[in-house]
């Protein structure tokens, strides 16, 4: 039962000058929410799309389900399993929603009898629209109901919520959660951190082709240390802070001043001393952690 | 099996919509030329005269014969099979093309691929597809024919003609939808349907140039227009060799396989 769902090993597709994905390894166990970030033309879309047998790799091995992915015949014996939502398109514009629902069901040879319409309720969708007079936003609401339809252990998740309103992007988030908390897998590819850091339980993050980090979420978080923001602070208090840590580690900007620290204590000791009360501490994000990487 | 009747249904609704114009369009254009066959058939010694003062070339190219319009057959021929020939084979022709190329551009082929169904079934269920909308619009169109030259001349309309006009126009329309589908295969986000427009007139252009000289007469070998000619059919009431069939049935398989061998090892990606 421990079995990955998914288990890629050197996996590449090269289409040369850092395009693609070269020697991804990537694992996802069952109950898992991975997030997959990276900047565009990282190579994210490429990986989710050589999982699916969409595009073939060049080299490397995978493994769905403890099935052997050699080929795109070898992906029908699991893909009933799987979920998936393209970044963009994967819809036809002429069917309605209700249609494209059924036309699923028709494929994976199920009869949900109308969890769909549950679903289009929980998300304000129109069923009886057409495909092509849907905004971005229902489109991609369609989008995922269509590859949670059949309820799949893994969901491969292309920019779920990328060009969504927040309040969108929020249902579709509750939508992800609820569905993985029955112990499905997630993978999810997304630009937004802080949507990452509020689903995913461990982030994988790819740049130019390559995977360069990949840890559980917490953990990468807690590693980053803390921010203490200071405003105004009195010479005499910055000239004490200077003697406890680095100057790489303050940041003056106006009357704000930033702190970055790995223990906030020696900190709070003389901003008590003093008796200086205009500070705050900053919550740790995954975007300070990976901005820079980008 | 049930998965690919799924995507026959589909395919099916959107080919009946098409269906239903493209007859009401041919039909109308029937009554409107049948009436007409009894007054042309007196006249065709006069049309026999006026097709006389013509260059031997241009009669030949066009089959401007008089004689042709004397029969029934002879002048459903001229007036609307010929045109349906031409019409038919550009229709497969973008019935093809459109199939799966413009599905992978518009990436609407994602939906499909992405689900429990082979690449085979998708391929070979969109031309079922086609073939089923076909063969019953045609039927329809046929049998139209059939009973307006019944019922609106005093002539009965040979059967053999009929019957081998429709097998005629079936297997033009699955000669370019097998192009057409290869040809959309094949070309990476280009037009194949233009590539296919220009092969159809061009086969269509090298049936007449290879009638207009003994030097150019190789070229109807490679045109279907010569295998599959209906004048024999009214000519002699014998109906087109079966090796002319043949032929063009093998060209049409030899197509399918080649488009599918590409679509089943084509990266579909966004």
């Amino acid at each position: 039962m421990n079995e990955n769902f998914l288990e890629i090993k050197n996996l590449t597709k090269d289409y040369g000058n850092g395009k693609g994905a070269l020697d991804v390894n990537i694992s996802i166990k069952p109950g898992e929410i991975v997030g997959f970030v990276g900047p565009n033309g990282a190579g994210k879309s490429t990986t989710m799309e050589m999982i699916m047998s969409l595009i073939e790799p060049d080299n490397g091995t995978r493994k769905l389900f403890g099935e052997n992915i050699k080929s795109r015949e070898d992906i029908q014996k699991v893909i009933h399993r799987i979920g998936y939502l393209a970044a963009e398109g994967g819809l036809y514009e002429n069917l309605t929603a209700m249609q494209t629902f059924k036309y699923a069901e028709q494929l994976y040879g199920i009869n949900v009898n109308g969890e769909y319409q549950r679903l289009a309720t929980e998300l304000q969708l129109d069923l009886d629209k057409k495909i092509k007079a849907l905004s971005l936003g229902n489109k991609k609401k369609v989008g995922i109901i269509q590859s949670i339809i059949h309820n799949p252990d893994l969901v491969i998740l292309d920019e779920p919520t990328s060009g969504l309103d927040p309040l969108i992007q929020q249902q579709i988030l509750k939508i992800i959660k609820d569905f993985s908390s029955k112990g499905r897998a997630i993978f999810l590819s997304s630009h937004n951190l802080a949507e990452v850091q509020s689903v995913c339980d461990r982030v994988i993050m790819i740049k130019n082709a390559k995977i360069i980090f990949d840890d559980k979420t917490e953990n990468i978080i807690h590693d980053q240390g803390k921010e203490i923001k200071l405003i105004n602070p009195p010479k005499i208090i910055l000239d004490r802070i200077r003697n406890v840590i680095h100057d790489d580690s303050i940041k003056e900007a106006g009357n704000e001043v930033t702190l970055s620290v790995k223990r906030l204590h020696p900190i709070i000791k003389i901003l008590m001393e003093y008796d200086f009360e205009d500070f705050y501490i900053l919550k740790p994000s995954l975007e300070e952690r990976f901005i820079n990487m980008y | 099996m049930k998965k690919t009747l799924s995507i026959i249904n589909f395919e099916l609704k959107s080919l009946n919509r098409f269906y239903i114009w493209w007859n009401i369009a041919w039909i109308s254009m029937i009554l409107l030329i049948v009436p007409f066959y009894s007054s042309i058939s007196e006249e065709s010694e006069k049309f026999g005269e006026l097709y006389e003062n013509l260059p031997e070339g241009i009669r030949v190219a066009f089959s401007l014969d008089a004689n042709t319009l004397s029969t029934i057959e002879g002048f459903i021929n001229t007036e609307l099979v010929e045109l349906l020939v031409l019409a038919t084979s550009i229709l497969g022709l973008y019935f093809g093309a459109r199939s799966i190329q413009r599905e992978i551009n518009n990436k609407s082929l994602l939906f499909l691929v992405t689900k429990p169904v082979s690449r085979f079934s998708i391929f070979f269920g969109k031309a079922k597809a086609v073939l089923i909308s076909s063969f019953f619009a045609n039927a329809v169109l046929f049998g139209f024919v059939y009973f307006a030259a019944e019922i609106m001349t005093t002539e009965t309309i040979s059967l053999l003609y009929v019957v081998s006009s429709f097998l005629v126009i079936m297997l033009y329309l699955f000669l370019y939808y097998s192009l057409g589908l290869m040809l959309g295969v094949l070309r990476e986000g280009g037009s194949a349907l233009g590539v296919g427009v220009v092969a159809v007139i061009s086969t269509f252009m090298f049936n007449i140039v290879s009638n207009l000289s003994d030097k150019a007469d190789f070229l109807k070998y490679l045109t279907p227009y010569y295998y599959l000619d209906l004048k024999t059919v009214i000519n002699d009431n014998v109906g087109i060799n079966l090796f002319n069939y043949f032929i063009i049935l093998s060209i049409t398989v030899t197509f399918f396989i080649i488009g599918y061998l590409i679509f089943k090892n084509k990266d579909i990606d966004t």
